[in-house]
This record gives structure tokens, C-alpha cells and sequence, in this order.
């Protein structure tokens, strides 16, 4: 190949046209081994390939009047519920200091008992 | 958009190769002695710049053709894919004769010009289509 291409120096028309058709000729080989390969792909899933091309759809969710009034309502009453817990720990808090208020005086007073014993 | 994409998927190298063919064929038209004052003046040696303007139009032309016709059927059968593929081949032909004009400037300066690896890699990319046009058909 090489010595065919360097005997056609001085003729560049012809070492265009040679290798002009030697690549026409791989162009019309890959086409040919390209259909069939398509057709022996059809032949082995007896049917058309079918490419899947995947469609990410955005949705939006449109709430009508009732149902938004049905959300806000909810959302108030998690507030409440929030609220309420805060008021828990508060009120829990006072009862534990109030256990602690009896226990001293329960103590208080077995220690006067004591006392008087003696 | 999704027009765009039906058209665009899969074949985006043979839409900028078809654009180029028809920008350089539209330009050397207007101006014929682009190839004469470039590193691809060898190519006038053995055709002119009318010639290789009217190929790079034509085939530029009929590829365009093949890539808007898509999943059409002519009498039953998708011709698209076999326009693309022979247009594809008939590129390859015609960047290989750019690819030796630039391996002949190579020759005379003495050193490879830079363009020599594109020139050579777009004759192969374009074999490559021919391949894949036709064996991976789409169906849509």
C-alpha cells in the first residue's frame, strides 16, 4: 500500500482518487455490515427494536379552596399542639418542685417527731 | 424543545458536520479562493473550488434532507437512515481527500501539520456513522 501510495507522488489526481474509492469502499462495507446486523437483530427478537426514551415529568398539585382551608385548620392545630407540649414541660416541672416542697416537709416533720422523743 | 430533541438525538455530530458542509460551501462561493490561500490549497491541485463547493453543497444539502426526514416511510420503507449512511460515506471520501492535502503540505514543510489527527479522526468517525445509522435504526 505504502509503495503504491509513494508511486503515485507525482500524480497527486490519482493517489486522491485511489484512496478516494479505498475509503468509498470501507464506507460501502460498513454500511452493508450495518444492515446486517439489523437484520439479524430482528431476526433473533423477531420483532422492531424500540428504543425507550425516559420522561421525567414534573406535577403540580393544584389544592382547591376547601381543601387549603382543610390544611390551614390542620397546621393551627399542630401549633396548639406545640404550644401545649411547651406548657406540659412547664407544668411538669412546678409538679417535680412541689414533690421535692412535700418530701422536705414530711422530712421536717419526722425530724420534730424525733426531736421529741428524745 | 421536545421538537428540537426528536430531531437532535442521537445523530448531534452529523448535525454540526452537515452545518459546517453548508457554512464552507456557502463561503466558498462567496469567496473561491479560501482553499487557494490555506493550508488545503493541494486540493485545487486536482479539483477546483467551484467543484468542491458545489460537492460540499450537495452532499451537505441531501444529508440535511436525510436527518429532517427522520422516521418518515417512502412506499413503506424509512430511507432517512440509508441517506445518512451513504452521505456519511461520501464525507468520508471527501475529508479524506482535506486530510491528504494536509499531509502532503506535512510532507513538503517537513513537520506534520496539526490538522492532519482531526482530519483523519473525522474520516473515521464518519465510517463510523455509515456503521451505526443503519444497524441501530430507530423506530420513532
Amino acid at each position: 500500500m505504502e509503495e503504491l501510495l509513494k508511486a503515485l507522488g507525482p500524480w497527486p489526481m490519482a493517489q486522491g482518487i485511489v484512496i478516494g474509492l479505498l475509503v468509498a469502499a470501507a464506507g460501502f462495507w460498513a454500511i452493508r455490515r450495518g444492515l446486517q446486523d439489523n437484520q439479524r437483530s430482528r431476526d433473533d427478537d423477531n420483532e422492531v427494536r424500540v428504543v425507550r426514551i425516559e420522561e421525567v415529568l414534573t406535577v403540580r398539585i393544584d389544592h382547591t379552596d376547601e381543601e387549603k382551608r382543610w390544611q390551614w385548620e390542620a397546621y393551627k392545630q399542630l401549633g396548639h399542639i406545640e404550644g401545649n407540649s411547651y406548657e406540659v414541660v412547664k407544668h411538669s416541672e412546678d409538679s417535680v418542685e412541689l414533690l421535692r416542697e412535700i418530701l422536705k416537709s414530711i422530712n421536717r416533720l419526722n425530724d420534730g417527731r424525733w426531736n421529741m422523743r428524745q | 424543545m421536545r421538537l428540537l430533541n426528536y430531531y437532535l438525538e442521537g445523530r448531534r455530530f452529523e448535525w454540526l458536520i452537515t452545518i459546517a458542509m453548508l457554512w464552507l460551501a456557502v463561503a466558498m462561493f462567496v469567496s473561491p479562493q479560501i482553499l487557494q490561500a490555506s493550508a488545503f490549497q493541494w486540493i485545487t491541485l486536482v479539483m477546483s473550488p467551484w467543484f468542491t463547493a458545489s460537492c460540499l453543497f450537495a452532499i451537505g444539502w441531501a444529508r440535511l434532507v436525510g436527518l429532517l426526514l427522520n422516521g418518515h416511510q417512502v412506499r413503506g420503507r424509512r430511507v432517512g437512515p440509508m441517506i445518512r449512511a451513504v452521505t456519511a460515506a461520501a464525507c468520508a471520501v471527501m475529508w479524506v481527500q482535506f486530510d491528504l492535502a494536509l499531509i502532503q503540505l506535512s510532507v513538503n514543510q517537513g513537520f506534520m501539520s496539526p490538522g492532519v489527527p482531526f482530519w483523519s479522526m473525522f474520516v473515521l468517525g464518519e465510517l463510523d456513522v455509515a456503521y451505526r445509522v443503519v444497524a441501530n435504526g430507530r423506530t420513532s
